[in-house]
């Protein structure tokens, strides 16, 4: 019998935890390498509450409007039976749809069938009935259930396995799956925001993922999953459902490359110093001092992991603790990927501006190289100021 | 990013301010601007919040606050009173000169590109075509601003009709932050013009600490404040008390929003210190081009703005697009010594001592025929390796093409003149030995009559879906 807690859990302590969803994974891949990112994440780490405690500034919540309109349109959409998804569904992915027999399985709908189970018990209850789902659903189609909302699966994150709470509505027709995902942001003629939309593709690339996981766990082959998706948006500025199809399969493939690069959080919190862990975090109400204190003890036990500043990160919740870092560490990472990119093995700001000017040697054939791009940079700038022709 | 603008972010970073991309100034500066920035109700953009407008630094702004953003009555009335305002100021640039040109053009100043893509994007297109007759009407005036401000939307680069903020300092300063750190307007400010006894990163700091630019308000104020005053509004019952919230919202979002009216007056004086590059004229003389031709619709009663593009007119919009990408570039280069110096510091351009030439030099050409190809020998500043055959332009005179020669082991570039200065009457135009040049690949734009598209090109044709499923 081991009842040792495992490295993720004893580096983070008393922190509240946070399971993951689709966006903090989608998230985290923004700021690939980053070896911090990745073990908070494994170890389903409370972000924003770290991000708060340690810059001693509240988070940015949502705005109450943005998700009021979000849940008034969701609630428009699921109303009346699905009426509005299934003829959408049948009308954007061609599915013959007879009958809806539908199962929710949120925490909440669960609660009652299964009095007093709770936190990971819960979460594996749903991910048992997840899978129970599926299998009927494979089983015998023309009975089982065939639309199931939120949906409890599994995912492999930096060697950990990982709960994943679906936000997806999945239809079960004819012997495969086929993902709906519902977005609260306008399609205004035909085109949504970009970065909104990209943001909503990966997002559902890691169900579809974590669905077709699922698959090959009950034998199936995971194309039963169908990755042309259907995600619904209101149509111009209106409540009005409107949907797009997307396949998202190329996304769902770079998803299943990417997840296996993640390093492995258990060996790199192997690496930190023995009995490193997050403070608890201080009760509501707490004194400045107590909540000052506990930022110290997280600053301190975060600096054992190694961060990966880059561009991807303003959406972290860390951001500003390591914008902060980086910048005492006058580290060119500071200036973003493509300059840290042009300076290639040199890290510090100084030792590059040096190199440029001719003021230090390079130390090695990959300094020379860089040295060479930098001391052009250089010349053309005095090249400007002497007045060019 | 080229080698020289990582060399101007590591000296922005080491000497903790902005240091400048352009010794020009590359906009065209109104001297009559119209300031505006405003907030939309946070996932909602088709719900103005507020407004705050202005054409001087000194006066106290206008703004327009809608008390329940999604009341479509509330929202009328507030745009009627921006509308007849913003139409009054329009009204300002209706002069024409004896050509029937405009003698001036308008200028929307913004915060950022998002500000511009809101208004002038989304409430322009949702308010253009509203009826002013028939049921539930909107005041024709709404309308009729909102014709004006599909005008200013999707404007072409080098259009200095609307100037977002943080885009043009971005093109004129470098920062030692992360690049999108750069969109945030108060932020990018603090590095350019940072308060005395501070610096740029501390500027930038404090900077990020104010409310928002916009258009997506503050989300821990919408909580704290604004929820509570719209609940107020609700809660309020008869006129006095109504009004008496809408002061207090007002004065609330005064606050929010006077910060990025002062920062984007603070942008247009950094951008006017800067003296106007030679080019800026020219493009401001299209702008003025532009606004004269919608003036044309709008007295017709033809403006209209489309709001999905046939193929074939938007293949034929991102022709245009490019060329005038290009063009921008162009001038840009020609105008100012630092934005020519980051095509040098590329590759694209070759800066050097001239130290020989032979400007009598004649070869065979590929028809066998004899002809005048003087030649000029470059001792170049910075390693040069395009290969032969590439074409350049001298930079003070881009009328003049040289063709780069095969490359000897001495380190000289040599470079023979095809055009330009190859004549009795041009040949003064060819560098003399000891002159310093640049040769850049921007040469003069031909100014052929743009071909007209008639057959959608195969990057816009479209595939019906009846016909994709045919075809599975």
């Amino acid at each position: 019998m081991t009842n040792a807690p495992g490295p993720l859990e004893s580096f983070r302590g008393e922190f509240p935890r946070q399971p993951l969803n689709a966006r903090r994974v989608a998230g985290a891949l923004e700021a690939p390498g980053c070896q911090r990112r990745t073990a908070l994440d494994a170890a389903a780490v409370n972000l924003d509450k770290l991000g708060s405690l340690i810059s001693g500034t509240p988070t940015d919540r949502q705005s109450p409007f943005a998700l009021t309109r979000g849940n008034q349109f969701e609630q428009q959409v699921v109303a009346n039976g699905m009426a509005e998804i299934v003829s959408l569904a049948r009308r954007h992915l061609n599915l013959e749809i007879p009958e809806v027999r539908q199962h929710d399985l949120s925490a909440s709908a669960l609660q009652e069938a299964y009095p007093g189970v709770t936190g990971t018990k819960m979460n594996e209850l749903r991910a048992r009935l997840t899978r129970q789902r599926a299998e009927e659903m494979l089983a015998d189609p023309a009975h089982a259930y065939n639309l199931i909302r939120h949906a409890m699966t599994r995912l492999d994150f930096g060697g950990e396995t990982v709960y994943l709470e679906q936000d997806v509505l999945a239809f079960a027709i004819g012997g495969r799956i086929h993902v709906v995902e519902i977005k609260s942001y306008p399609r205004i003629d035909g085109r949504a925001d970009p970065t909104k939309a990209s943001a909503t593709v990966r997002q559902t690339a890691v169900y579809a993922l974590s669905l077709q996981q699922l698959m090959l766990e009950i034998g199936a082959q995971p194309d039963v999953v169908n990755t042309t998706t259907m995600i619904v948006l209101p149509e111009n500025l209106s409540f009005r459902p409107t949907a797009v199809t997307i396949d998202i399969d190329m996304y769902v493939r770079r998803l299943r490359r990417q997840l296996a690069s993640v390093p492995r959080a258990a060996e790199i919190l192997d690496a930190i110093p023995a009995g490193t862990r997050l403070p608890a975090h201080p009760p509501n109400g707490a004194g400045a001092d107590e909540l000052a204190a506990a930022g110290t003890a997280a600053r301190e036990a975060l600096a054992a992991l190694p961060p990966r500043f880059t561009d991807g990160c303003v959406s972290c919740p860390l951001f500003h603790h390591c914008r902060d870092e980086a910048e005492l560490h006058r580290s060119t990472a500071r200036l973003g990927s493509a300059v840290a990119g042009a300076c290639g093995n040199v890290t510090d700001i100084a030792a590059a501006i040096d190199l440029a000017e001719g003021r230090r040697e390079p130390a090695d054939a990959s300094e020379a190289a860089v040295a060479a791009t930098l001391a052009r940079g250089a010349a053309a700038a005095r090249l400007a100021a002497g007045g060019l022709a | 990013m080229n080698a020289l603008q990582t060399h101007q972010a590591l000296l922005a970073a080491a000497e903790r301010r902005a240091i400048a991309k352009t010794t020009r100034r590359h906009v065209h500066l109104s001297p009559r601007p119209l300031i505006l920035v405003g907030y939309h109700l946070a996932g909602d953009p088709g719900a103005p919040l507020a407004l705050m407008w202005g054409t001087s630094p000194g006066e106290e702004p206008h703004c327009i606050v809608v008390p329940e953003p999604r009341n479509r009555g509330l929202r009328f009335e507030a745009l009627a009173e921006f509308a007849a305002e913003f139409l009054a100021y329009l009204s300002e640039f209706e002069g024409r000169d004896e050509a029937g040109m405009c003698l001036d053009a308008p200028q929307l100043v913004v915060p950022n590109a998002a500000t511009a893509e809101w208004l002038c994007g989304i409430v322009g297109r949702f308010t253009r075509n509203l009826r002013a007759d028939g049921d539930a009407p909107a005041p024709p005036s709404v309308p009729m601003a909102g014709k004006h401000l599909s005008f200013f939307a999707d404007l072409m680069p080098g259009s200095s009709l609307v100037l977002a903020a943080t885009d043009a300092l971005t093109t004129h300063w470098q920062t030692g932050q992360l690049p999108s750190e750069d969109l945030n307007l108060a932020a990018l400010l603090g590095w350019i013009d940072p308060p005395t006894g501070t610096d740029g990163p501390q500027a930038a700091r404090a900077g990020e600490a104010s409310p928002p630019a916009g258009p997506d308000s503050d989300p821990n104020w919408d909580a704290k404040t604004l929820a509570e005053l719209i609940k107020e509004w609700h809660g309020a019952d008869g006129d006095a008390s109504e009004f008496a919230v809408r002061r207090e919202i007002e004065g609330e979002i005064r606050e929010q929003l006077a910060p990025a009216w002062a920062d984007c007056w603070r942008a247009l004086d950094r951008l006017d210190s800067l003296p106007a590059a030679e080019h800026v004229i020219s493009r401001w003389q299209s702008d003025r081009r532009n606004w004269t031709d919608h003036c044309d619709r709008i007295a017709e009663d033809r403006a209209y703005f489309r709001n999905i593009p046939t193929p074939l007119q938007a293949a034929m919009r991102l022709k245009i697009l490019e060329d005038r990408t290009e063009h921008l570039q162009r001038e840009m280069a020609w105008d100012d010594p630092l934005v020519m110096a980051a095509a040098v510091a590329s590759g694209e351009a070759l800066a050097g001592r001239v130290v020989a030439a032979e400007p009598e030099r004649r070869t065979r050409n590929a028809n066998g025929r004899t002809v005048r190809r003087p030649l000029i020998t470059i001792e170049p500043t910075l390693e040069f390796s395009r290969p032969a055959g590439t074409t350049l332009f001298l930079s003070t005179n881009p009328g003049v093409m040289l063709e780069m020669l095969p490359s000897d082991p001495s380190g000289l570039i040599r470079a023979e003149a095809c055009k330009g200065a190859n004549q009795n009457n041009t040949i003064g135009f060819l560098p003399n030995p000891g002159d310093e040049v640049v040769l850049s690949p921007y040469g003069k734009p031909e100014f052929y009559k743009r071909s007209k598209l008639e057959v959608i090109p195969w990057t816009h044709q479209q595939i019906l879906e009846d016909e994709s499923e045919e075809s599975q």
